[in-house]
């Protein structure tokens, strides 16, 4: 190949390269690749936002640095080969500073002549809408009590309301009766 | 430990040695002096780079084109001198290259499996460098072993640390071991014809 041909791949390359770099680092959402041996390759700057961890701390360690919960995380690691792909996978992070959040995860296989050449792991911060969730299902919870009891008092109350209104007919039946035997009487 | 200098007799030497790499290398040794040192321990390099009269633009370096790998070699030595790293240090500088460089991810077309890495170690060579080259005369992965030689690359003794942290980063990653030792079995400083390390992984 002609020197200036090499020269031409070359200064493609490095625009492709800039690209993929500048487009990686503009993603809002942490982005990272993911070696078949479930080993981190690259992450986005996003990522060492959410996570607190940079390159030098976290390429080449294992996904489990990240996710504590194995068991979830060994049934994503078995299923992703055969499926491709995975969506809305909820898992505990663990941040570099040692704070959990909840992420939710997606993941995508990537293939090369038929071999797993690696995976894309991309996840969003639901630790807010989860905390939200939960003080919902707690008022929720709490209101369906509240309401509960009410039903239970006016039931009650129905009840006794009810209960009442029987007695005051029994008593107005029985006052006809002594009416009746009382103008008897007087006959 | 005695401070480690970089004279104007080591440039004079290393720089008449023959070779070129992909500036990606130079880059990711940039970003590891930064992400260590700070812009501090940077400018500082930039100075040293002009004090000794070091003939490269740190600001044009793109990582797909060519430059003199002593050039790149001196960077490292001077990030030694700067950061007053000892071997663990260099070690960890190679393991660095593998984990800052963008490029790496696009063109080590691996991280299938070591069995991959292996056999395709001396193309992997040549996509950076445009001489020398990357042997592996022996590998087993049932047993767990590799012996990787390097042939054609004599700079600095320091540099066969920094390829055994290179290495080692790209094995831990293809192998998924938990447990990888690196080790440096034969050295042209040492008068062997090549370097060679062993490698095993658990």
């Amino acid at each position: 190949m002609k020197e200036s041909e090499v020269k031409k791949y070359q200064d493609e390359l490095n625009e492709l390269i800039d690209y993929i770099s500048d487009f990686l680092n503009f993603l809002p959402i942490p982005v990272c690749d993911v070696s078949s041996t479930f080993y981190i390759i690259q992450i986005n700057k996003a990522f060492e936002r959410i996570t607190g961890f940079d390159a030098l701390d976290i390429i080449g360690e294992h996904i489990e640095k990240l996710f504590p919960e194995k068991e979830k995380l060994q049934n994503i690691i078995s299923q992703l080969p055969k499926r491709g792909e995975m969506q809305n996978q909820e898992l505990i992070l663990v941040k570099k500073s040692g704070e959990e959040i909840i992420v939710n995860t997606f993941w995508a296989k990537r293939t090369k002549k038929g071999e797993i050449g690696s995976f894309f792991l991309a996840f969003t911060d639901i630790t807010f809408l989860k905390k939200i969730q939960k003080e919902m299902e707690e008022k929720i919870k709490l209101r369906t009590r509240d309401l509960r009891e009410k039903v239970e008092e006016l039931e009650r109350f129905h009840k006794i309301a009810v209960g009442r209104e029987l007695k005051m007919i029994e008593l107005k039946e029985e006052i006809e009766k002594l009416k009746e035997e009382l103008k008897k009487v007087q006959k | 430990m005695e401070k480690f200098y970089v004279t104007e007799e080591d440039v004079a030497q290393i720089l008449k040695i023959p070779g070129n790499v992909k500036g990606t290398i130079i880059l990711t040794n940039l970003e590891y002096i930064r992400k260590k040192g700070g812009e501090e321990a940077l400018k500082k390099l930039k100075e040293r780079i002009k004090e000794l009269e070091i003939p490269i633009n740190l600001e044009s370096v793109k990582h797909a084109s060519m430059y003199p790998e002593a050039i790149s070699v001196l960077i490292v030595l001077l990030i030694k001198e700067i950061l007053n790293l000892d071997e663990k240090g260099i070690f960890e500088m190679g393991q660095a290259a593998m984990k800052l460089s963008p490029i790496t991810k696009i063109l080590t077309k691996f991280f299938l499996s070591i069995d991959v890495v292996l056999k395709r170690a001396p193309e992997y060579w040549k996509e950076y460098f445009d001489f020398g080259e990357l042997e592996v005369p022996d590998y087993d992965t049932e047993k767990r072993y590799a012996i990787v030689r390097l042939k054609g690359y004599k700079f600095h003794p320091l540099l066969c640390i920094y390829h055994a942290g290179y290495f080692y980063q790209i094995g831990k990653i293809a192998s998924g071991a938990k447990k990888i030792t690196i080790e440096e079995r034969k050295c042209v400083f040492r008068g062997d014809p090549f370097d060679e390390f062993y490698f095993t992984w658990e």
